[in-house]
């Protein structure tokens, strides 16, 4: 389980996939500045957790299945189990 | 006879100073040489508001400036526009007969003085439309304030917002950019004016009377915790809320509070968003003030409806503009549809400017909040509500 840049790698998936207004989605829903984590950003339980639940919320089943996978891929889990 | 001639930009360019020159270029391309009386102005707080306002300024330094930071993104006909680096947009107005005047005031203690303030200093007191751009939290006193010397002017507008709904955001007034601040534009003179303003949700019969209220925070319903009864409303999306409190804002986007204004013709509803639950009290905060006793509903909508709401707003603009040509576009979408719509909401603008004004420039931010004028009510402030406000040649 990575200890840093969990937000980061959430946030350039989204990206990719969805374009910057998903993102500005993501912070509005979850009321964290994800933009301002890093690759080597310390991971912060608590914003983890409300990022994950905006997530939830602006992803479909399908859509959250492929952020795991892709995380998967990488040897990551995007939060705590 | 006057003409409104107007032409929009916008950019998703990461750095400021690149941002504003790519937006002012494309709009300045068209205006065919016509001096804009107006530039109304949005970009979201990934940019320093401060930088954003002062470029335009040297560009335009005798034009009025007015409008407010954005959430999300920017609005105009090609869709949602933003970049990793965020999103500028101005829209010039300008033209023969076209008069326009401008006001502002900084918010403090007294929101209504803020207003009142704004509105003395328009040196205007007839336009045919005004304006409105605010910073959130008192819309509805600004909005007294403003009607105390205006009168019956019919006003549109939105809340200034950022993306974090953490206090972030700017009201560009023509005095520079404020974080709390009201700036109002009027608009007179040889032009054309369609305007309409909306909640695009459906009431359900589920009602009850607000029993606990203070400011913006609804603490009782019925006599039980608010929480409670948006929770019997809202269903177990917000269960978790309700146990440890948080943020509602995705869960009730589609399922807002219902706010009943007596008509000739019926009620109309305001939508009321719920943005956050307190877990010690079951409090419900929300973007607007409800009055003590009043009896709310939860109102329907999904994200269908809030993107063809857009249809009936440029039809209905367009019907209250009489047999007028537009030429211009200022649009408010309320941030929370928007969020809710989420990616569909780039085709859907786009398709929807293209079926009702294409050709016609236009520029859209992503509010806090939403004010309109209602016929038979006057001005409101409401929340997931959208306006638009068309100026035209005769």
């Amino acid at each position: 389980m990575a200890a840093v840049g969990r937000i980061h790698f959430v946030v350039e998936f989204l990206e990719r996939k969805y374009g910057a207004f998903a993102i500005s989605r993501l912070i509005m829903m979850s009321g964290v500045p994800v933009r301002s984590f890093t690759a080597t950003t310390p991971d912060d339980r608590e914003a983890l957790q409300k990022v994950r639940a905006a997530v939830m919320n602006l992803l479909s089943r399908d859509e959250f299945e492929e952020l795991l996978r892709a995380a998967a891929l990488e040897g990551r889990e995007p939060w705590d189990t | 006879m006057g003409y409104v001639r107007a032409a929009v930009g916008v950019s998703s360019a990461g750095d400021t100073d690149s941002a504003v020159e790519e937006a002012v270029r494309r709009a300045r391309a068209g205006m065919s040489g016509v001096d804009p009386a107006l530039v109304f102005l949005t970009a979201t707080v990934d940019h320093d508001a401060s930088d954003v306002f002062n470029r335009v300024r040297s560009q335009f330094p005798g034009a009025r400036i007015h409008g407010s930071t954005t959430s999300l993104g920017v609005l105009c006909p090609d869709g949602v526009v933003m970049g990793n680096g965020g999103a500028v947009g101005v829209l010039l107005v300008g033209g023969d007969g076209l008069d326009t005047h401008a006001g502002s005031a900084v918010i403090k203690d007294d929101p209504e003085a803020a207003g009142r303030a704004a509105a003395e200093a328009l040196g205007d007191r007839s336009p045919a439309v005004l304006l409105f751009s605010v910073a959130p939290g008192a819309e509805e006193a600004v909005l007294r304030g403003v009607r105390g010397v205006l009168g019956d002017v019919p006003i549109f507008g939105g809340s200034a917002a950022d993306h974090a709904i953490a206090g972030d955001w700017s009201v560009f007034t023509d005095d520079g950019p404020f974080r709390s601040a009201v700036s109002l534009v009027s608009i007179a003179g040889d032009v054309a004016v369609g305007a309409h303003f909306l909640s695009p949700y459906r009431p359900t019969e589920a009602r009850a009377e607000v029993t606990g209220a203070q400011g913006r925070t609804i603490t009782e319903i019925d006599g039980k915790p608010a929480s409670e009864t948006l929770h019997a409303w809202i269903g177990d999306s917000i269960a978790q809320q309700v146990e440890a409190g948080g943020n509602v804002l995705a869960q009730t986007a589609f399922r807002p509070l219902g706010l009943p204004l007596a008509t000739s013709t019926g009620d109309r509803y305001l939508a009321i968003h719920p943005a956050s639950i307190r877990a010690e009290d079951g409090a419900v905060n929300v973007f607007a003030q409800v009055p003590l006793g009043t009896k709310v509903c939860v109102m329907d909508g999904d994200a269908e409806g809030l993107i063809g709401a857009l249809d009936t707003l440029i039809e209905e603009a367009k019907k209250a503009g009489g047999g007028f040509i537009p030429r211009a576009g200022f649009l408010i979408y309320c941030a929370g549809c928007a969020g809710a719509v989420g990616q569909a909401l780039d085709a859907g603008l786009r398709d929807a400017w293209k079926r009702g004004l294409d050709g016609v420039p236009m520029l859209g931010l992503c509010s806090f909040g939403e004010q309109g004028t209602l016929p038979e009510i006057g001005p409101v402030h409401a929340n997931l509500s959208m306006s638009l406000v068309l100026l035209g040649d005769r």
